[in-house]
């Protein structure tokens, strides 16, 4: 063996040492059952002596209970069905999120752990300077990822977290099933990313539209309620479930979703929509007021409903269908179009394609023109027929 | 190098790895501050400068087959100038190794290891480094072989998936402004000619191709074409994404849409995607800060001692413990990132200078060849 | 400074007893009536070989005939070949009958007859366990191949079972091992050089190769190297490895030690060199990859499907034997985050009221297995159950009821019992089993990032070895992409393989085929 290979060796071993020695510290070490694992993250706003507050709320499932929001019976024991979820809901208040944060620790008997977060709920009555500068602590400061899932509240969200389902299932898990459910059931329920709904509050091509979540009157569920849209970061309005699913189809241009009602011959029909293709042309308009055209293409499946039986090769009779129920689609979307006018808020994200056909009108100046925007929907559906019945 | 050892799709590889490195991590942003919105074009604008770079490159192998730069160069230009030069390479290519260390190391820091020392990432990855030049050229080729199949599958997948997962809006590419373009035109030119430099590589491995000569060019022109599918995956798909301006508020652009490319299903295995894609783009890194350093390293063992056979080991330790020092200078990702804007501007230079040297050598048929 | 302390054993009284050498006086050498004739020069010889060798008492000299003696050592000779072969026959036959070597071969119905270059040369051929025949008028003996060695059957494959394929494993005799390598391989080509190592134990190696296929170099290179070794002893054939290897500090096997016959011959087809060492049930086949070390023999066997779901298991198991408690330090410590939420919070709940950090539960666990393992090897099968047993009590339940560990420990390492075992080389599965642990303290020091780090390490190790000169880890390192398609993956049907085959010839410059 020639003596550069010994010293080759002893190079690489020296290295290993000197770095096995300084790594020693392992500084980033902290034991999984020392960490408290936030599970959900709610802002609200707090009136106070001293003025407005942003109101941290943090559900932390307990490990006592463990599995994900607080599934009752984790740790091996019990009835899953039956344990209520164990939970700790933690709030504090600050001038900002980060203080509010670091007023909490001491009251939570393990190191915030905010890398599981799963969900980010946004009050009512956040202050919307609030809701953009939380948004970034919690991303850059927090190193929170950038997926949780954002929905808003009617409610103050620590009342929220509080809501304990009879069937012992957890927060986040009631809210996954909601979200689940909703592709069979009315309306449609979207949980965008926080990444999503920074790129809207910073690129400002439109305004956000979140699932609005809030108790039963019962007080002991939760419940989609419809979708909360807000002008900017300011909370606008409520929409229902149902205009939230044609909003939805507008804002995201291609939208899985759900089930539609709609009217015919005296009778509520249903329709599950498949999929939905929104195409938003942008024109300069007279005043430099740009007008649009909303095309949407929808494939749905007829269900049906109310003992109402349709022959079933009736080719004729589903293209009649199909046009009521694009007369009816566009007829709602004409109605929300209207109150999302009269709130300001550009939900549908028309200003997205504005911008592109007249780059020199900003994002401001457009919410100027907003409530005269001319907009022409122009649904398409088509039907299949699904169902065992003739 | 005794016998030759590399074959051209090897090579190819090699060349992908070297332009690809940790560009990932601060080209997108570099590229953003200079041509905003349109920075998807300039990866292939790039691409002319980098073929013409390529086919330099290989002019000069088969010019002087089986001598690396530093062998070659002071027959080419004389002693004196050759120093300077070759003084430019490696100064481009030892800030090319630090930089690909260092930002990898701060990334680290910003996201996974809050509480770690920057300076122990750095060493880490520097002990590797080390350990590969140490062990020769060959070494550093046949790591970058296997990690084909472990890096491979995750670039193809970072540059497949987002279509079929439904995150990108080519409507956030639009409008198309050209003053984004031409508002600074001369970063933007230097930021073209830097990118696919990887072809450089050859001035060090060339000697190993087998065959030599045209698989030169070959390598050299599929590396970079390649390159640009993974360049243009980098740069474009955060704006995608992210839209403008928010593309441009991140830190890390392009790792931030590994974060988000994940599938939204709970069914989904490992909730951190990126930080599987972090865990195999480092290995992208450390292969391109090696043949970074172990250019610079034989270029100056070259200029030393041409006839050497093998780097002195404890120049190479040494070496490596410099660059740690140096990286101990950038105090943050941003220091990192004004150093990257001069680095560009090296960079710039020895790919230009590769043409001027296929030129010279193309007026000097007299220069010589072999040893 | 200390004076070192000296030794004296006591001496016993009683008289020991001490070997006598053969009565070599005047009076002795009288030859008894009827008995054979005696000669000086016969005697001289028989004299000099038995000082030789030490006058052994297992050192048998049988006077046949007039003028011709037989010497042998006992234990190491067929006896029914020597009554037969060399004493009937001789004892009808005088000196001068023997005179000359073609006579004496017609005489004697012995294959291996040759004439000793010297006294020298008798004696180390005697001490081989060879006859030395010393007929008078000749200054040097013949020499007589009639070895028998205690030696058992052969049996079926301990270290390397199979369901399917041949059952027939290696001896320690070298001359059986040659018998079951030529049973299977009759073709002409087939080349056999023997050699001898070990300055003591002049042990006789069979370096075998298939000529057409092997590399000449490589084959040159294996039989200078063993030519040049310098060791006194050669028990076993993994004393040659670290001279083949001409490398002293090894991490990997740098050859395949195999003790089934049919991996033998196949390595020989495949192009390698197969080392087989007398007194070893061991063949050693070089120079071999990495990949070669993940490969059973049954993969051949089987559909070619087959052999990939096998090789994908292995793979899946190795990956868990190494990897497993790094990444569950590194999960656990350091990264909880990339886990889903649930998932995280099992682990946690499961670690609650551990005393331990996880680097310290995972090296109580980890160490805890090896000893079951080593124990499970050394201790004799009656009692090897029971301690299995125990073993698994221990280290499962209780454990984890006396919360020292927590139950996710337990499944992980009995992941990581499971996956090694799943590695088909037990050399290599020892060397991961090493590595492994250098994974778990890089992942204590870094978390993901140090088990990364450290499988960097190991990568750029195993890609700057060469066997031989074939690297290491070819054919994926290096790329050699037909050879990959042959056989790394997935073992694909002959008929295809052949075709491959002929395409990697013509590709390959290397030393093997499947490199």
């Amino acid at each position: 063996m020639c003596g550069c290979d010994v010293l080759r060796k002893i190079a690489a071993l020296a290295s290993t040492f000197l770095l096995m020695t300084m790594t020693a510290g392992c500084w980033d070490a902290l034991d999984i059952d020392k960490r408290a694992f936030v599970s959900v993250i709610g802002l609200d706003l707090l009136d106070t002596d001293s003025g407005d507050r942003v109101q941290v709320s943090l559900l932390i499932p307990t490990l006592g209970g463990a599995g994900g929001g607080g599934a009752g019976g984790g740790g091996g024991a019990g009835t899953p069905e039956t344990m209520p979820a164990k939970v700790l809901v933690v709030e504090e208040s600050g001038a900002n999120v980060e203080e509010a944060v670091e007023n909490m620790r001491a009251m939570v008997g393990g190191v915030l752990d905010f890398s599981t977060v799963q969900y980010v709920a946004i009050g009512k009555s956040v202050n919307p300077d609030d809701l953009v500068s939380a948004m970034h602590t919690l991303h850059f400061t927090r190193f929170i990822p950038m997926t949780p899932l954002m929905f808003a509240t009617e409610q103050k969200v620590s009342d929220l977290f509080h809501a304990e389902s009879p069937s012992g299932r957890g927060f986040t898990d009631t809210l996954d099933a909601i979200q689940a459910q909703s592709r069979i059931g009315l309306g449609h329920v979207h949980y965008p990313q926080s990444w999503e709904i920074m790129t809207s509050l910073v690129n400002k091509a439109g305004d956000i539209a979140l699932t609005a979540i809030d108790r039963t009157d019962k007080g002991d569920e939760l419940q989609a309620v419809g979708a909360a849209v807000y002008d900017g970061t300011k909370y606008a309005g409520l929409v229902g479930p149902i205009d939230a699913l044609i909003l939805y189809c507008v804002a995201h241009r291609r939208y899985p979703g759900g089930t539609y009602p709609f009217a015919y011959e005296g009778r509520e029909l249903l329709m599950r929509i498949v999929g939905a293709r929104t195409s938003v042309k942008a024109n300069r308009g007279g005043d430099d007021v740009p007008s649009l055209t909303v095309g949407i293409r929808v494939n749905a499946a007829l269900m049906d409903s109310g003992g109402y039986r349709l022959p079933l090769l009736n080719r004729k009779k589903l293209d009649e269908l199909e046009q009521v129920a694009a007369r009816d689609m566009e007829d709602r979307l004409g109605r929300l179009l209207e109150r999302l006018q009269g709130w300001n808020s550009d939900a549908m994200r028309l200003y997205h394609e504005v911008r592109v056909r007249m780059p020199e009108m900003s994002y401001e100046d457009f919410k100027e023109v907003y409530p005269r925007v001319e907009v022409d929907f122009d649904v398409s559906v088509l039907l299949v027929r699904t169902g065992l019945l003739r | 190098m005794r016998e030759p050892y590399l074959s051209w799709p090897e090579a190819a590889w090699l060349i992908v790895q070297y332009s690809v490195c940790a560009n990932y991590l601060f080209m997108p942003q570099l590229l953003y501050s200079i041509s905003g919105r349109l920075s998807w074009a300039v990866p292939i604008i790039a691409i002319p400068p980098a073929i013409a770079g390529a086919w330099a490159v290989y002019y000069l192998h088969t010019r002087f087959p089986g001598e690396r730069l530093g062998q070659f160069l002071p027959r080419l230009v004389g002693r004196p100038l050759s120093i300077a030069i070759a003084g430019l390479y490696i100064l481009f290519w030892i800030g090319g190794s630090v930089t690909n260390v260092t930002v990898f190391a701060h990334y680290l820091s910003d996201t996974i290891l809050q509480f770690t020392p920057v300076t122990v990432l750095v060493a880490t990855n520097m002990l590797i480094i080390v350990l590969v030049s140490l062990s020769g050229l060959k070494t550093l080729v046949r790591v970058n072989d296997a990690l084909l199949f472990i890096v491979a599958p995750f670039l193809l997948f970072t540059w497949l998936w987002p279509f079929v997962a439904s995150r990108l809006d080519f409507s956030n590419l639009l409008p198309v402004e050209l003053s984004e373009l031409t508002s600074d035109p001369l970063r933007v030119a230097m930021a073209a000619v830097t990118m696919y430099h990887g072809y450089l590589i050859l001035l060090i491995a060339g000697p190993a191709l087998n065959p030599s000569g045209l698989t030169a060019l070959t390598a050299g022109a599929l590396g970079t074409l390649l390159s640009v599918f993974v360049f243009l995956a980098f740069i474009t798909m955060p704006l995608l994404a992210f839209g403008w301006p928010y593309a441009n508020l991140l830190t890390y652009p392009a790792a931030s849409f590994l974060e988000v490319v994940a599938p939204k299903t709970g069914l989904f295995p490992i909730r951190r995607f990126d930080f599987v894609l972090t865990v195999f783009f480092r290995y992208i890194m450390i292969v391109a800060a090696m043949s970074y350093f172990y250019s610079a390293a034989q270029t100056m063992s070259d200029l030393v001692s041409p006839a050497a056979k093998r780097m002195h080991p404890w120049f190479v330790v040494t070496l490596g413990i410099v660059l740690v020092m140096l990286s101990t200078l950038f105090k943050g990702i941003r220091t990192v990132m004004e150093f990257t804007s001069m680095w560009v501007i090296l960079g710039a230079s020895v790919a230009v200078m590769a043409p001027i040297l296929a030129l010279v050598a193309f007026l000097r048929p007299d220069a010589g060849h072999g040893r | 400074m200390r004076r070192p302390i000296k030794i004296i054993p006591r001496l016993i009284e009683a008289e020991t007893r001490k070997a006598q050498p053969p009565d070599l006086s005047p009076e002795s050498r009288e030859p008894p009536v009827g008995a054979p004739l005696r000669f000086d020069d016969v005697e001289e010889q028989v004299s000099l070989i038995s000082m030789a060798l030490g006058s052994p008492s297992d050192l048998a000299v049988r006077r046949t005939s007039d003028g011709v003696v037989c010497l042998f050592l006992s234990p190491l000779v067929d006896q029914g070949a020597v009554r037969h072969s060399l004493v009937e026959p001789l004892g009808k036959a005088d000196w001068s009958e023997l005179q000359e070597k073609g006579q004496a071969a017609r005489l004697l119905p012995v294959a291996g007859l040759s004439e000793a270059r010297s006294l020298e040369a008798a004696v180390d051929r005697v001490a081989e366990g060879e006859t030395a025949l010393i007929v008078h008028g000749r200054p040097t003996p013949y020499t007589l191949d009639l070895r028998g060695r205690v030696a058992r059957q052969v049996s079926p494959p301990i270290s390397e079972p199979s369901v399917r394929g041949p059952r027939d494993s290696l001896t320690e005799r070298l001359s059986d091992n040659l018998g079951l390598v030529r049973q299977r391989i009759r073709n002409r080509n087939l080349r056999v050089r023997e050699l001898t190592v070990g300055l003591d134990t002049r042990t006789r190696v069979a370096v075998c190769y298939f000529e057409g296929k092997a590399s000449p170099e490589i084959a040159n290179a294996v039989i200078q190297r063993l030519s040049a070794i310098d060791t006194p002893a050669v028990l076993d054939s993994s004393y040659l490895m670290t001279y083949l290897a001409q490398r002293t500090w090894l991490l990997f096997p740098p050859a395949v030690a195999t003790e089934r016959a049919d991996r033998v011959c196949a390595a020989i087809i495949q192009g390698r060199v197969v080392v087989i060492c007398d007194n070893s049930p061991f063949a050693l086949v070089i120079p071999i990859q990495m990949v070669t070390l993940f490969q059973a023999n049954e993969d051949h066997y089987s559909l070619a499907i087959h052999s990939f779901l096998l090789r994908t298991v292995r793979i899946i198991g190795w990956l868990a034997a190494t990897m497993a408690p790094g990444l569950y330090i590194g999960i656990a410590s350091f990264n909880p985050g990339i886990l889903p939420a649930h998932a995280a919070m099992t682990i946690a709940a499961a670690r609650q009221g551990v005393p331990y950090p996880p680097v310290i539960e995972v090296l109580i666990m980890d160490i805890a297995l090896e000893m079951l393992a080593e124990a499970s090897v050394r201790l004799p099968t009656y009692v090897g159950g029971a301690a299995t047993v125990v073993g698994g009590l221990i280290l499962g339940t209780a454990a984890a009821q006396a919360k020292l560990v927590s139950n996710v420990m337990i499944i992980v390492v009995a992941l990581t019992a499971i996956g090694s075992f799943a590695i088909p080389d037990y050399q290599n599965q020892l060397s991961w089993r090493t590595v492994k642990y250098l994974f778990t303290l890089s992942s204590a020091f870094l978390g993901i990032i140090g088990l990364t780090t450290a499988g960097l390490i190991i990568l750029v190790y195993v890609c700057s070895v060469d066997v031989l000169g074939v690297p290491f880890m070819s054919p994926i390192a290096p790329w050699r992409w037909t050879a990959m398609v042959k056989d790394v993956a997935m073992r694909v049907p002959d008929p295809l393989a052949v075709e491959l085959g002929k395409q990697q010839r013509e590709e390959e410059a290397e030393g093997t085929a499947d490199a």
